[in-house]
């Protein structure tokens, strides 16, 4: 049978205002994530109705702009739709994080439920370090398959097209 | 004769063990599992910056962003083996939270000097662009 969890963990005064001082910080970082992640939200965004409405546009000035978006517009939208994802995550690990601080600010401050409290904010600690390792990971692996595709492509290009050396010039046949 | 001290152990000091449930203990292990895998990202990307910093030329941003990378690695990996420590032992539970959370503050504060000091700079640059917007 499990043991009541305890009203207190009798932590010393300093070290009530070194855990106190801890959430504090933690939670600096996490409204300064939460700031970062609506402001790159709302960029995301500009750049997303900018990119669609050059699109849309029958103004000269924006003809090279509209060109450039037909000419690349799915690497764009997947572009947009990660930076929104980051944007969203960035967030949301900010506020996982604000939660953990307060939960262990109530450790230091309350002698409610400290070992309750100490177990909630190591379960909202957990998910903020593992939104950021799987971020990691994740950009990671949509780099190397950015790099792998363009090594891929370039490779398929010169075996395609060999130039002005054949007998009609080269063919203009791209992968 | 003394004997040697054991370093690796902290004084016993506070409770012993606090009685975290089973399923507190998993999360505490996985919490252990994902700060060090996010230390050693820390530390590479640390170290990865240290060697990229010289090229194309020197960048002083690299080295402070290496630096800083490297020791929140360091913390965050020391205050994981800490937190390791409460669920897998009932030695010195308590003094091992203490010790986790002060590595831990170590590296909360490192950041948050660190996002001080950018905007602080931030604040700075847009000053001198409005005065010399308003001096025009």
């Amino acid at each position: 049978m499990n043991e009541p969890p305890l009203s207190r963990v009798p932590f010393r005064a300093d070290e009530e205002a070194m855990i106190a001082s801890m959430a504090r910080w933690m939670r600096f970082i996490a409204v300064y994530t939460i700031i970062v992640g609506f402001l790159l939200f709302f960029v995301v965004l500009v750049i997303a109705v900018f990119l669609s409405v050059a699109q849309g546009a029958e103004d000269r000035s924006l003809a090279r702009a509209r060109e450039f978006i037909e000419a690349h517009a799915a690497p764009l939208i997947v572009l947009v739709a990660a930076a929104l994802a980051a944007a969203v995550v960035v967030t949301w690990s900010g506020f996982v994080l604000y939660q953990a601080g307060d939960n262990f600010s109530l450790v230091a401050r309350t002698d409610l439920a400290d070992q309750d409290y100490l177990a909630r904010g190591f379960e909202k600690l957990r998910v903020y370090y593992m939104i950021q390792v799987l971020t990691v990971v994740f950009f990671v692996i949509i780099a190397l398959l950015v790099v792998f595709s363009t090594v891929l492509r370039g490779t398929s290009t010169r075996t395609v097209n060999p130039g002005p050396a054949g007998p009609h010039g080269g063919s203009h046949v791209t992968a | 004769m003394s004997q040697p001290e054991d370093f690796s152990a902290p004084p016993a000091a506070g409770l012993s063990r606090v009685p975290f449930t089973p399923r507190e203990e998993r999360t505490l292990r996985s919490l252990a599992n994902w700060m060090q895998a996010a230390a050693v990202i820390n530390v590479i990307g640390g170290v990865f910056n240290l060697v990229t910093m010289f090229y194309p030329r020197l960048n002083v941003g690299k080295l402070i962003d290496a630096v800083v990378g490297i020791l929140v690695g360091v913390w965050v990996f020391l205050a994981a083996s800490a937190f390791r420590k409460v669920a897998a032992t009932d030695q010195a539970d308590q003094s091992y939270l203490v010790e986790g959370f002060t590595h831990l503050r170590r590296a909360f504060l490192l950041q948050s000097i660190l996002v001080l000091i950018v905007l602080a700079l931030i604040c700075v640059v847009m000053l001198i662009i409005f005065v010399r917007a308003l001096s025009h």
